[in-house]
């Protein structure tokens, strides 16, 4: 009887020590699996040459907050580390294995006056060099050349006030483009930001922080790069279904190129001789001129052709297109009117370089006809925007980025025959 | 099986039912069908009450029944809810004829009272022992009573308050706000820092104050709020912006939103008769200002002449030939008059691009010649 009894004993002090070890083992597949996660998310910050990196800043601004950043990141760090490492030494050493508890006590005066001390300082150590960046920072009287930036869904248009500055002589026109907005390298650049319908905020790490564009407000940013290139940046707010698709690029060009830049884009518009384009002309002033305008483009009759996107489109707005093929991209900067090998031509350029391969321009050799076809075929298709008439009752029939037109494919050839033209 | 009671309310509960779907494949409205569904759900629920308590009866079956019996228990107490359902009608009545928030008043109250109502009838009646009755009523109304009784003494004393901020003049309200503010501190740390007073001496003061209060405020909403006098917005009035301003008002409360003023794109300002723009970034006065199509922006019109003066932004002139015959507009927007040494916000928007207009757009001040400020818009 009493072996029989020890036998069971046996069976259920084995079974509970197999279950235990199974769930130890499970317990510690989760670990390692946990692990493996937190693992590649922390390689996944790692990027040689990432278009978006902070901590590769290409201008004053962004150097200033790098200045900042880093040893607010060391500090704070390697406070996190230490905190961790006593928390799990705490919890491993004084788990609960059934002992005593221990003395209580009440309070401890320099333990806490430590405790409050130490994190006082090092807070105050914090906010003086960052009270000190966001001064620096938000400073607008030192600038040199004035940009207005206005977010709408989802796209940037960028347009250059007339002014004194920017352009070697001033700007004695109003100069607007849209995607890729391109600065003197050199400058201290304000941006004025405004949005036409929702919150957004335009972020190029590369070169600044982020800044709200909020509908009636005027916000402003300082912007200035070091050397020619093109640095990406991505609104940082979420607007609506293309929100990760709304992209905009800040191209530096050394001044003299961005006084060419600067003067093609007020040259007077040019109707085209080839007879393709031609024709695409005709398209475009019966279908795209609604709402996208071409400055200086006429009807039979003589009178300027003038883009009502107030009528159409919940923003008002639509991208200018006289000098398309100026820009590298299209569609809120989302795709190259580049093909791949010119776009890394143009990108991959040194800063000596650069300016004369993005002044170019987009020739027939280097365009990517594949994309801007797709896009003009069926926008909403390629990429996500609210343009379904049976659902625009909301908006009273206005549509939210750009529908489809049911342009047949010689209609699309003559359009991109005309387009290829505007620069 | 089904009391008497319950078979009412589920036939009730079925009936608006079939009301709301025959409703909704035939006629549609989406309120009239949540209504009536609201209305199968209160019933159904009443009907499960019902048969829940058997309609209140007692089985004859039961030993103690002529003790448990709802029949055996004291007589109904006094009740104020028939008065203040009285009311509720009351307002209901006057509402149809005057102001329809006394109606949507009425409502609640007529609601509210006849939920007390029934519920303390039920509750007088739920068992024989009159101290359980009164729990099961607490326990059932007072979760809606604390919080419908503290929002009624909430807005009753910020009413009150309104009133008499609005009965004093400017200079007054500051004085009364700042005394009634220093009175809750001081009174505060009074109660604060004696914790032995008694509750209802604490009550007692509380109460005297609520009363008074009140009392005062219904006394001066009775006599009426201090004269204020209305001010005109801007305009977009052509007639009113091209002119001097004889006919408006001078407005000596121009906005003053901190939002608005760290959010300009640009400022004007009138002295000595010259008209000077200011924008960020763009250094010294300008002739010139240059504004996004299609966006707001703000601009704010200081006036630092001698005489009281408006602020004109003219949008250029459109021809519309759609209808086969020219239509000209002139679009424009103005401030109201603006005194000597005051400020005001004007949004903007421009639609149409400054190329696309006939004439140029500019900013002027009426009755200032020769003075315009030129207006870009790409």
């Amino acid at each position: 009887m009493s072996f029989h009894r020890n036998e069971q004993v046996g069976t259920v002090q084995d079974m509970h020590s197999s279950r235990s070890s199974v769930a130890r083992r499970s317990t510690s597949r989760r670990a390692a699996l946990a692990g493996l996660g937190m693992l590649g998310l922390f390689l996944a910050g790692c990027a040689k040459d990432a278009p978006q990196d902070t901590f590769q800043p290409a201008g004053e601004n962004a150097r200033t907050i790098d200045n900042l950043q880093r040893p607010v990141f060391w500090i704070a760090g390697v406070i996190g580390v230490i905190v961790f490492i006593l928390m799990g030494y705490i919890m491993v050493r004084y788990r609960d294995r059934g002992q005593s508890l221990p003395e209580q006590t009440h309070g401890k005066m320099s333990l806490e006056l430590g405790l409050t001390m130490i994190p006082t300082l090092i807070m105050v150590g914090i906010a003086v060099p960052t009270m000190a960046t966001i001064f620096d920072l938000a400073k607008t009287s030192d600038t040199e050349c004035v940009v207005n930036v206005t977010g709408q869904q989802w796209w940037w248009e960028f347009d250059y006030p007339v002014q004194e500055g920017c352009v070697s002589g001033g700007i004695k026109q109003p100069i607007v483009t849209s995607g890729q907005m391109p600065i003197p390298t050199g400058t201290k650049v304000l941006l004025k930001i405004e949005s036409r319908d929702v919150i957004h905020s335009f972020w190029v790490p590369k070169l600044n922080g982020k800044k709200d564009s909020v509908p009636g407000r005027t916000h402003t940013l300082r912007m200035e790069v070091d050397e020619p290139g093109i640095f990406s940046g991505q609104c940082a707010e979420f607007c609506g279904l293309s929100h990760a698709r709304m992209r905009m690029e800040v191209v530096g060009l050394n001044q003299a190129d961005f006084d060419t830049w600067a003067t093609n884009q007020l040259e007077p518009y040019e109707a085209p001789t080839d007879p393709l384009a031609l024709t695409g002309e005709a398209t475009y002033a019966a279908q795209c001129s609604r709402c996208h305008q071409v400055d200086g483009l006429k009807k039979d009759d003589g009178s300027l052709i003038v883009s009502q996107p107030e009528l159409y489109v919940v923003s008002g707005a639509a991208p200018n297109l006289t000098n398309l093929m100026t820009r590298n991209t299209f569609a809120g900067a989302t795709w190259d009117l580049l093909t791949p090998a010119c776009r890394d031509k143009v990108w991959n350029a040194s800063p000596e370089e650069f300016g004369a391969l993005y002044l170019k321009g987009v020739t027939r050799e280097c365009l990517n006809e594949a994309e801007l076809r797709d896009w003009i075929r069926d926008a909403p298709n390629k990429k996500p925007m609210y343009t379904d008439p049976t659902k625009l009752e909301p908006s009273d029939g206005k549509v939210r980025g750009m529908p489809a037109l049911g342009l047949n494919d010689d209609q699309i050839t003559e359009l991109i025959a005309y387009l290829l033209e505007r620069k | 099986m089904f009391t008497t009671g319950s078979k009412l309310f589920l036939g009730a509960s079925a009936l608006s039912l079939v009301g709301a779907v025959v409703l909704g494949f035939t006629v549609g409205g989406q309120g009239a069908i949540i209504a009536l569904i609201a209305a199968t759900v209160v019933f159904a629920g009443l009907a499960a009450l019902n048969f829940f308590i058997n309609d209140g009866n007692v089985s004859s079956m039961e030993p103690n029944a002529t003790v448990r019996a709802a029949a055996n228990t004291a007589p109904a107490a006094r009740s104020v809810w028939p008065l203040l359902l009285a009311l509720g009608i009351g307002l209901l009545v006057i509402g149809a004829d005057t102001r329809p928030m006394l109606t949507l008043l009425g409502l609640v109250v007529i609601a509210f009272a006849g939920l007390q109502w029934m519920m303390q009838s039920w509750s007088e009646r739920a068992t024989a022992d009159p101290a359980y009755n009164a729990k099961v009523r607490s326990n059932l109304l007072a979760p809606l009573e604390f919080p419908v009784l503290a929002a009624a003494g909430v807005a009753a004393v910020v009413y009150s308050f309104s009133r008499i901020l609005l009965w004093v003049d400017k200079a007054g309200g500051l004085v009364v706000f700042a005394l009634l503010a220093t009175l809750i501190l001081v009174g505060g740390y009074l109660i604060a820092s004696k914790p032995n007073l008694k509750r209802g001496l604490i009550t007692g003061i509380g109460a005297i104050v609520g009363l008074g209060l009140i009392s005062t405020g219904a006394v001066m909403a009775i006599d009426g709020q201090r004269k204020i006098e209305h001010h005109p917005t801007p305009s977009a009035e052509p007639a009113v912006c091209s002119e001097e301003g004889k006919d408006a008002h001078v407005d000596k409360r121009a906005p003053q939103d901190v939002s608005i003023k760290s959010s300009l794109a640009a400022h004007v300002v009138l002295k000595d008769g010259k008209l000077a723009a200011y924008s960020q970034g763009l250094r010294g006065a300008r002739p010139d200002l240059t504004f996004a199509r299609g966006a707001f922006s703000n601009v704010l019109f200081k006036n630092e002449d001698s005489a009281a003066r408006r602020f004109t932004v003219n949008m250029g002139q459109f021809v519309d030939s759609t209808s086969g015959t020219d239509v000209v507009t002139k679009p424009v927007s103005c401030t109201t008059l603006v005194e000597p040494g005051g400020q005001y916000f004007l949004t903007l928007k421009f639609e149409k691009p400054s190329f696309a207009s006939a004439a140029p757009y500019t900013i002027t001040v009426p009755g200032i010649e020769d003075q315009a400020i030129t207006v870009y818009v790409p």
